[in-house]
């Protein structure tokens, strides 16, 4: 009988430490996943820092980009529109009306479309603009400044009914989008770009295409390789940052496609 | 009679190791701590005064109902202790940050266990029997309280310092406590048995060592409690 009274005892006194140690291992396990989160977190906001500081600089770039461009149209086109109507009026013959009269309407003429070139360009240097304007106008915008240049001739296609994918979204893509253009204009020796946005409800999409000679990373020079490679890897990044999916493929002689996929609102 | 009163007072004096025993010990520490480090601006935490104060007086009052008045049970006040404990153990949680989305299942706990601890208190068990049931079931629930805390916890949003936050060391005492316990009253009847036949007092070992657990680690929450609620200077 004692020895029996011994073995429950003992049974006892384990099924209390074994309750114990499910106690501890609760308590262990609770302690491991705290941690997990705490690092979870830090990640999570060094993360959200990191996007932070890239969207400033993506902001500031495309700043840059569009007072080089506004630059650029001030002396290509308004600065010629406007020379060449005061050309026309320091030019014109007092003694002929009908020639002074021709004359005074190309001057009225070419000074309204100075000040329409003004109105767009004030326009652009909103750097609010983007968001104003959203995505797909600010785009149509941007390639009607290129074919002003006259190099090269662009179009725009606009697929689906159009949503917002956000601000900050936006604003890197249309950053992604200026570089690619800014390689084909420096790269590509092309004469046609095509930009296409897609919206679908589980997808949207940006392709832009040229006709260019393209290019083979295996076969460029080291300086281009490495200039090539830091744009496409920036780009890359950016993409990622938005959790986009980013691919360029080019092919020699035929030119080169840039895609940039984001999930879709569903 | 002199000789008389002599011996009484010598049985008393050597009864008193009997007071004052590890779980007393505890108990005494426990609530000295929660008098220095629960002051008004901790909130419910102050009811931990009352509460500990009303455990010491009980243990005092069973131990000199037995062994002064010579009285044959002192299960009734000890049921009714256990009743109101465990009770506020499972409703303090409802303060706990990471619990106020389960307001109702606290509440509806709560209930349960009120409901069943006075019906085996009035109707099955009764007064004069140490309620074990109610206690079974009391470990039960404020084990589930104390892991569902920990689940709650973890789900949060924000980071917790846990070895810094006093729900954390309450449900810690409380569940290290419960669980041993359960299973304790499970076989207190055979720890008894046990205990008459051989002199070897199981249970109380077992029970002194929860209760150093359980009360320990309320002292710990009393300091993190006085930390987390002190004003930030200036």
């Amino acid at each position: 009988m004692p020895q029996q009274e011994y073995e429950v005892v003992t049974g006892i006194v384990i099924t209390i430490i074994v309750f114990l140690m499910a106690g501890f291992f609760i308590l262990v396990l609770v302690a491991y996943i705290n941690q997990r989160k705490k690092k979870h977190l830090e990640e999570k906001k060094t993360m959200q820092v990191n996007f932070q500081q890239e969207l400033l600089r993506t902001q500031l770039e495309i700043q840059e980009q569009t007072l080089k461009n506004i630059s650029q149209d001030i002396h290509d086109n308004i600065g010629q529109v406007l020379s060449l109507a005061k050309l026309n009026l320091a030019t014109a013959d007092l003694s002929k009306a009908d020639v002074l009269q021709q004359k005074i309407e190309d001057s009225r003429r070419l000074v309204a479309k100075a000040i329409q070139d003004l109105r767009d360009l004030s326009r652009s240097m909103n750097t609010e603009y983007l968001a104003e304007m959203g995505l797909a106008r600010s785009i149509e915008y941007e390639l009607e400044l290129i074919k002003k240049t006259g190099f090269y001739e662009t179009r725009f296609i606009l697929a689906g009914s159009g949503y917002s994918l956000g601000n900050q979204k936006e604003l890197i893509l249309f950053r992604i989008l200026q570089e690619v253009i800014t390689n084909i204009i420096k790269h590509a020796k092309a004469n046609l770009i095509t930009v296409e946005l897609c919206y679908e409800p589980e997808a949207f999409s940006l392709r832009v295409t040229d006709n260019g000679q393209g290019f083979d990373l295996g076969i460029l020079g080291e300086r281009q390789q490495r200039e090539r490679g830091i744009g496409i890897k920036n780009m890359h990044n950016r993409a990622q940052l938005i959790g986009a999916q980013f691919s360029v493929t080019s092919t020699i002689q035929k030119g080169t496609v840039v895609d940039v996929r984001l999930p879709g609102p569903l | 009679m002199p000789e008389l009163s002599l011996v009484t007072q010598y049985m008393s004096m050597n009864n008193l190791s009997t007071l004052f025993n590890p779980t007393v010990i505890a108990e005494w520490i426990a609530f000295l701590a929660a008098l220095r480090f629960l002051p008004q601006r901790v909130g419910v935490w102050r009811l931990f005064v009352l509460l500990l104060l009303a455990t010491i007086l009980v243990e005092t009052g069973g131990w000199y109902s037995t062994y002064i008045w010579k009285k044959s049970t002192n299960q009734w006040i000890f049921n009714i202790l256990m009743l109101v404990s465990n009770a506020f153990w499972i409703w303090i949680f409802r303060f706990a940050e990471p619990m106020h989305k389960a307001g109702r299942p606290l509440r509806a706990l709560f209930t349960a266990f009120v409901c069943f601890g006075l019906a085996n208190l009035l109707f099955f068990q009764g007064f004069w029997v140490y309620n074990s049931y109610t206690d079974i079931f009391g470990d039960l629930l404020v084990a589930v309280v104390c892991c569902y805390f920990f689940y709650a916890s973890l789900q949060e949003e924000l980071f917790r310092d846990f070895l810094r936050y006093e729900y954390f060391w309450l449900a810690n005492g409380l569940l290290f406590s419960s669980l041993g316990s359960m299973v304790l009253y499970i076989f207190i009847d055979y720890l008894y048995a046990f205990k008459r036949h051989t002199q070897i007092n199981v249970y109380g070992y077992i029970n002194y060592g929860l209760n150093i657990i359980l009360y320990g680690s309320f002292v710990i929450a009393f300091i993190c409690r006085n930390r987390n609620t002190r004003s930030s200077p200036g």
